[in-house]
């Protein structure tokens, strides 16, 4: 049986429909899953709110893929505005639009899970039938440095030369032209994206996905989620149509992602005994740039394929850090930082020898770092409170200094910070003035693409969300699949672990049928 | 928790224009409007025109570069804001009018004048106050409204040569991959290439 893809924009009528497993949201989770269920025979219902769009769109005009591939059209912030948020808002969700770097969760991480939070049954072994699977089907392997561009280079010449540790990083791509518009959307069809793959695979099977369908609420009596009530979306404006889709599934799967998910519990009266929305963490992003003799041109070449995680445990009372290189396409660069005019003018004219390192905190794991958490104001508006605390702030001052360090030892010839008060420095010799600059909020640019939590999962129904099945404790059909059941952040990119996990709960869930 | 963004512009623009009473004149300051290119969707004339000033003082352009006019910055963002959720525009239009706001102006910036009305020496001025005010929320509106104007302004192919960018090349005639059942039957059969990365010509450092 084949399903199909329909935007609910096409809908003369209100729907209602009726199917084994309803999934919200079709990113990393929501995808992964509704491929393992339909080759189980179940019939499943697919929600998404953004649109479906194929390579023919990825032509790469920044301006409409914020516009359209993005959460909030690329204007998704913290609430006071000091973090910007990537997140993805299509077909594919932020699989879309994601720089395809791959890690399977780290033992270190699992292990704190198990031993902190009471995780049960998840470690590298059981994981890694999982993990061979979907790393075979979305070909995740490594990306040779000999394909590394400049900016990628440029972590791997100066951690060599500083005696860190580097790795080359892997990759969901198959026929990738090392275009450096991941970020875009993929104008190849050469990343792995969901709509690629593993939806490609669900439709094959027969999974019916809807969208353009904006799910507003989930109607529920005692512990079973009763109905998904929807509202269809001109795929243009994102306004709602007046034509309502409705449907009564047997299980609900919420894979809306970090943000999203929790808020539609939210603005269902699922609380979670006030947990729902809780523990966000975004492994908050810094980054410094370097000034090269030579051509960078810090937007051509696969995004990310250098990292380096020498700071990943910097003692118990710290917070650890992973570093990375970020793609510096003109409209991205240009929003990051404070400057403006002609010295703004002069930065982006030497854009093209400049490379970036960009270092992400890994919060969730000090006792005391409890993250962000979801709320919505009283225009609907969904916002994620996040503070940056004094241990964030402190890592960012160490990773300054290091990101310099590392800019100097590959060859830069001057380092300049994203401050409001930039720094400039000429050489290594000037590292105490990062040292001695300010740091947290509107302090300097921070930003993040790895929104993870708010449904944490844990051993006790009394510490957290969903149990290590990534059942809801409160139901006995509602689950949640997605980055969103992360008890803290994971210290490397997120997407391998949401496809891990979700290919562990095609089981769980169509068990729950 | 403490004040937040909406507060602050609502009620500190309250507070302001309450200010303002001794002070009507001051208050009631022309602003110098510019006219739209197309109908308006979100902004008021005086607020765009305000956007007007706030883009091209960011953007003022050079020999080499457009100014934010003539890519027409405020014009997109016009557009954009009225694609999102109503509350965006509403914050960027009070954001925008506490910003035209002579006397907001003389009690925030030391100016005496409507944004608008002022020269372009002291419309950057301003902006490099509230860049660095020891007011967070007014960091937090300068950071806003400069990611808006950049990335409607870094955005438009205009402003691309001058910085040696050519934009995406074409790959409208590069071939997706093959399906994947097909293609891991090769593999696995060993029959298939190993998928190996292009290193394109114009990606400096990668190698064949």
């Amino acid at each position: 049986m084949t399903g199909s893809i329909v935007s609910a924009a096409t809908f003369k009528a209100p729907q209602e429909l009726d199917c084994d497993v309803c999934i919200i949201g079709s990113g990393a989770g929501g995808a992964v899953l509704a491929a393992g269920l339909v080759e189980q025979g179940l019939d499943v219902v697919m929600l998404e709110a953004g649109s479906h769009y194929t390579r023919k769109h990825f032509v790469g005009n920044q301006p409409w893929s914020f516009d359209h591939l993005y959460q909030e059209r690329g204007g998704r912030a913290t609430e006071d505005l000091a973090v910007t948020i990537l997140q993805g808002r299509s077909v594919g969700g932020t699989t879309t639009i994601n720089w395809t770097t791959c890690y399977r969760t780290p033992d270190r991480i699992l292990n704190h899970w198990a031993e902190v939070h009471g995780v049960d049954g998840i470690d590298s072994a059981s994981l890694a039938p999982h993990y061979e699977a979907v790393e075979r089907r979305l070909n995740i392997h490594e990306w040779p440095l000999s394909a590394a561009n400049a900016n990628n280079r440029i972590i791997h010449r100066g951690g060599q030369a500083l005696g860190w540790e580097t790795h080359a990083l892997h990759r969901n791509v198959r026929g990738c032209v090392n275009s450096g518009y991941c970020g875009e959307g993929c104008p190849v069809d050469g990343k792995q994206a969901m709509a690629v793959s593993y939806l490609d695979d669900a439709v094959r099977g027969g999974l019916r996905l809807i969208a353009n369908c904006e799910v507003q609420r989930i109607g529920w009596t005692g512990r079973r989620a009763e109905t998904v009530h929807g509202m269809a979306l001109d795929p243009d404006s994102d306004h709602a149509l007046g034509v309502e889709v409705t449907v009564r599934p047997k299980v609900l799967v919420n894979a809306g992602g970090a943000i999203n998910g929790p808020a539609l519990f939210l603005r269902s009266g699922i609380e979670a005994r006030g947990m729902m929305g809780k523990r966000t963490f975004i492994h908050p992003v810094c980054g410094v740039a370097g000034q090269y003799e030579e051509l960078i041109a810090p937007w051509a070449g696969a995004p990310q394929s250098v990292a380096c995680h020498e700071f990943v445990d910097r003692g118990p009372d710290k917070m650890g850090y992973f570093i990375e290189t970020a793609p510096l396409q003109p409209m991205l660069a240009s929003t990051v930082g404070f400057l403006f005019g002609a010295d703004h003018a002069t930065y982006m004219k030497e854009l093209s020898h400049k490379g970036v390192i960009i270092a992400l905190g890994i919060d969730g794991i000090l006792p005391q770092d409890v993250g962000g958490s979801v709320v919505i104001k009283g225009d609907g508006r969904v916002w994620l409170r996040y503070e940056i605390q004094p241990w964030l702030a402190e890592a960012m001052r160490d990773a300054h200094v290091e990101m310099a360090r590392c800019h100097f030892a590959a060859g830069a010839t001057s380092v300049s910070t994203l401050h409001a008060d930039i720094v400039e420095l000429d050489s290594v010799d000037q590292l105490d003035r990062l040292r001695t600059a300010p740091y947290g909020a509107h302090q300097h640019s921070m930003f993040t693409a790895h929104v993870m939590g708010g449904c944490a999962m844990g051993g006790a129904a009394e510490t957290s969300v969903v149990d290590s099945d990534l059942a809801m404790w409160d139901f006995d059909n509602l689950f949640v699949v997605d980055g969103s059941v992360f008890p803290t952040s994971l210290g490397v990119n997120p997407s391998q672990s949401i496809y891990g996990l979700a290919h562990r709960a095609r089981a769980r869930v169509a068990s729950a049928v | 928790m403490g004040t937040t963004r909406r507060r602050f512009l609502t009620y500190g623009f309250g507070g302001v224009a309450l200010l303002a009473l001794p002070a009507i004149g001051l208050s009631l300051r022309k602003s110098v409007l510019v006219p739209p290119k197309a109908e308006l969707l979100t902004f008021s004339e005086r607020q765009y025109s305000t956007l007007v000033a706030v883009a091209d003082t960011l953007c003022p352009g050079d020999g080499d570069l457009p100014s934010a006019q003539d890519v027409d910055v405020a014009g997109q963002l016009d557009v954009l804001f009225s694609r999102c959720h109503p509350g965006v525009g509403s914050d960027i239009a009070a954001a925008l009018d506490l910003m035209e706001n002579a006397l907001a102006g003389a009690l925030l910036d030391q100016r005496f004048q409507t944004f608008t009305a002022c020269t372009a020496s002291v419309r950057a001025q301003v902006l490099l106050d509230w860049s660095l005010s020891a007011i967070t929320l007014r960091r937090a509106v300068f950071k806003a409204l400069r990611g808006f104007v950049m990335a409607a302004y870094w955005g438009s192919p205009g402003t691309w040569p001058a910085i040696g960018y050519a934009g995406m090349p074409d790959y409208s005639d590069v071939p997706s991959p093959p399906p994947f059942d097909e293609w891991i039957a090769s593999q696995e059969a060993g029959g298939g290439a190993p998928d190996q990365p292009t290193a394109a010509d114009d990606v400096p450092g990668a190698t064949p």
